[in-house]
Order: C-alpha cells, then sequence, then structure tokens
C-alpha cells in the first residue's frame, strides 16, 4: 500500500474489493448481479470479503453490501444510478467515479490481486442475471457461508490499518481524534500478532471495537466530506481509552504485547 | 483519609521519567492501596485532553501504549465521584473566586508567568476543581483531607484558601510520606 498519509475518507477492506471490481468494467447492471459477482469472487476467486452470505430467494445474499455500496455512494466514490423498469423494482446501475479511481491509485490493499478481478469480471461479469442465479442456487446449497478465521483476522487487520491512517491525518488536526488513531493502530498490532483462539483474548471485545472504529470512521468521513467540523465527545474519548486499557491487559495476558513496553 | 488526586498529579505519572514529580506520583500510587484516593469526572476529562496532546505530538506507538496503561492502572485505584450538592458547588466557587482577587498581585502575576498563561487567575477548571475537593470533604465528612497536585495555581495560588476548608494541598510525593 501506498505509504503517503494523506487518506482523506475511511473505506473498509470490503468497499475497497468493491471499488476494485468496478475500476475492472464499465458498469455492473443490479444489485443481484453484484452480489452474485461478489459471492463467486469470494467462493472461486477467493477474495477475502468479509461477509457473512446467507441463502436468499435469489442464491446466497448478504445485506452489507447495501451499506457498503451506499456508503461509497455518499462518499462519491462510486455512482449508483436507479433506471426505472417495467418490473416493480428500480435497476440499479453501478459505476466507479474518478474520485473512487484516484482513492484506488493511493490506497490499494488488493493490488496483488488484480487477476482475480480481471478474471472474475471476464467470467461472471456479462453473463444474465438468471444464469448467475441459477449456478449459485444449483452448486451453493449450505446456509452460511464466511471467511475462515485467518482470513477474517486478515481482513480485520486491513480494516484497521487503512483506519488507522486516516485517524492519523485526522488526529494532526483535532486532538480529540487522536484516541481513535491510538486504538485502531492497538487493534492492528493485536491482530497482526494473534494466531489462533488459544491466545487467551476475548474476541468478541475485538470485534465491538473493530465494528465501533469502522463505524465511526463511517461517520467522520461523511462529515468530513461535506466540509463540515466532526465534534468529539470528550465523553467518549474517555471510554476509548478505558476500552484501549482493557484491550492492552488482554493482550498482555494473552501475551501479544510485551509487558515491559508498557512500564 | 482521603487524597483528592488533580489531573497533573496523574499526568505526571503517566509522563514516566519525564516529568519532574514521577517520582512523588509512583510513591503515592503506592500507597493508594491502603487508603482512599477519589476524582471527579472533570479531573478526568482534564487527564484525557492532555494525553490526547501528548500521544498526538509524539504518534509513539510504544509511548502510547505505556501512557494509556498507565491511565487505566491509576484509574482502577481510585473512585470517581460525583458532587450531589451542585449549589454548594457553585457558591463555593465564587468564594475561591474572590478569596483569589484578594491574592496578592505580585504572587499572582509570577504563576502567570510561571505557566505561561495570559491571565492573572487561575483556569475556570482549577478553581471549579478546588471547589469541588472542599465540597466533597464535606459530603464525605473525612479528615484528614488532601489534595494532591503539581499544579502550581494549587501548590502556590489556592494553598491557602483551600486550606481554610480543612483541604491539605500538596504536591504527591510530600502526600504520600503523610500516609
Amino acid at each position: 500500500m501506498n505509504s503517503n498519509k494523506n487518506l482523506d475518507v475511511f473505506v473498509p477492506s470490503n468497499g475497497i474489493i468493491l471499488l476494485n471490481l468496478l475500476s475492472y468494467t464499465d458498469r455492473i447492471y443490479g444489485a443481484v448481479r453484484l452480489t452474485k459477482i461478489e459471492f463467486f469472487g469470494f467462493k472461486e476467486f477467493d477474495l477475502p470479503l468479509n461477509y457473512v452470505f446467507y441463502q436468499g430467494l435469489m442464491g446466497p445474499t448478504t445485506q452489507d453490501l447495501k451499506y457498503d455500496y451506499e456508503y461509497l455512494s455518499a462518499l462519491n466514490l462510486i455512482d449508483v444510478e436507479y433506471v426505472a423498469t417495467d418490473e416493480l423494482n428500480d435497476l440499479l446501475v453501478f459505476t466507479i467515479t474518478d474520485q473512487g479511481r484516484e482513492f484506488l491509485k493511493n490506497y490499494n490493499p488488493y493490488e496483488d490481486l488484480v487477476d482475480q478481478f480481471g478474471s472474475l469480471i471476464q467470467t461472471y461479469g456479462y453473463q444474465k442475471k438468471d444464469a448467475l442465479v441459477e449456478k449459485a442456487h444449483r452448486e451453493y446449497t449450505e446456509p452460511l457461508y464466511m471467511l475462515d478465521l485467518q482470513e477474517l483476522l486478515h481482513s480485520l487487520r486491513t480494516d484497521m490499518l487503512l483506519a488507522s491512517i486516516f485517524w492519523d491525518k485526522l488526529g494532526t488536526v483535532y486532538m480529540e481524534a487522536v484516541p481513535f488513531w491510538y486504538l485502531s493502530q492497538l487493534l492492528e498490532s493485536i491482530l497482526s500478532r494473534f494466531k489462533n483462539t488459544s491466545n487467551n483474548i476475548d474476541l468478541e471485545l475485538i470485534n465491538k471495537l473493530h465494528e465501533l472504529i469502522v463505524e465511526k470512521s463511517k461517520e467522520y468521513s461523511i462529515v468530513l466530506k461535506h466540509d463540515e467540523t466532526p465534534e468529539f465527545d470528550i465523553s467518549f474519548c474517555n471510554f476509548l481509552y478505558d476500552e484501549g486499557y482493557d484491550l492492552l491487559k488482554q493482550g498482555v495476558e494473552a501475551g501479544l504485547i510485551n509487558r515491559e513496553e508498557l512500564e | 483519609m482521603v487524597v483528592f488526586i488533580e489531573s497533573s498529579c496523574i499526568i505526571a505519572y503517566c509522563r514516566g521519567k519525564e516529568d519532574d514529580f514521577n517520582a512523588g506520583a509512583i510513591t503515592l500510587y503506592e500507597k493508594l492501596i491502603h487508603h482512599r484516593g477519589i476524582i471527579t469526572e472533570i479531573v478526568k476529562n482534564q487527564i484525557t485532553v492532555r494525553l490526547n496532546e501528548l500521544i498526538g505530538s509524539t504518534r509513539d506507538k510504544r509511548y502510547a501504549n505505556s501512557i494509556v496503561f498507565k491511565r487505566g492502572k491509576f484509574l482502577d485505584r481510585v473512585e470517581e465521584l460525583e458532587i450531589n450538592n451542585k449549589l454548594k458547588e457553585r457558591k463555593r466557587i465564587k468564594e475561591i473566586q474572590q478569596a483569589l482577587e484578594e491574592i496578592d498581585f505580585k504572587k499572582k502575576q509570577e504563576i502567570m508567568f510561571k505557566k505561561r498563561r495570559t491571565s492573572l487567575l487561575p483556569e475556570t477548571t482549577d478553581i471549579i476543581i478546588g471547589a469541588q475537593a472542599t465540597v466533597l470533604k464535606e459530603e464525605l465528612g473525612e479528615s484528614p483531607f488532601y489534595l494532591a497536585s503539581t499544579d502550581q495555581d494549587f501548590t502556590f495560588l489556592m494553598v491557602d484558601i483551600l486550606e481554610n476548608y480543612d483541604v491539605y494541598v500538596d504536591f504527591p510525593g510530600s502526600i504520600a510520606r503523610r500516609l
């Protein structure tokens, strides 16, 4: 990844994969088609997508993808156009914007997956929706599909790395943003040392903090995008440091952080 | 025996050897196993603001970890109390402000230059903390009641004022020796 620390907005790893996919094609028609492309990418091309795909009417699906494309569209990194059809639903057309391409040029942790993105679009990007749905129904019948633990940790770490770059930049302008930077870099360093579940560490706490940081990073990205001044609550800063302390204690007990570092 | 811990004391503990008062703060921290240490929300907030600046200026991950760890350790050992009688607190703030105005101009000027401030009087938060300490002293009804601080506003300007309310202000090391 490019090391220049100039990340204006935060995009989670799932969002970056979506940007990458869109950068290989003019446009993708339809939300169902997009979901299926992402699902096949996840199963057949080993894309590290951190979604839980569950069985829906149209085969394996996930609600989180919707939140992601809506968020990217709010940041103007992709365009989501609603085209009226003769059916009940509008057809969604996804395209990447120039800003999105610019973002990818600067920050792309998945540059080594270029071949996978290219061949995924070649294989499934231009197929009919019905064919994709039928294939999904035929070949993937399990109730749930998700990443295994190691890949999941890797994906969470990528998120935290991106978040810490984002908050590092924000922290130079607003002192109150520093606890976010601190917590994201702490999570990143713990996740990178975390090898297996035998490490005595509370994965739920990590998950909770990860979600919190991702959610807050998105919130503040949108605020900054609209050129508004972000407001930080001091009691929330206290809370972040308290949680950081809990995490540190667990990291020390699990042997992931050297105790001498803290004294 | 109760010790009200002012933020500068905890910051001295978190900053480590760089801080002149670190040794005293460590001794006080050790002694607090057997004695009651208290803070209020405003103190906790001050610590966080100050630590934000410290971590933000260094961006050293290791240093940040040590600061956050020490902050947590210290806060684990003290109780965070709330003031029940808000009216009394407000009254006390006014009393302290008045008493401060009567202090000799030269003394106030000296502290102003030392603290690189632009105003003669201490910051409002410091006056509030002083008032809170006196109210808490009465609410808890315990004696002796100490206020540990390394801040010149407390240890030079407000020491006599607070003593009128039986709150004894001193540096953390001196208080630790008396415990």
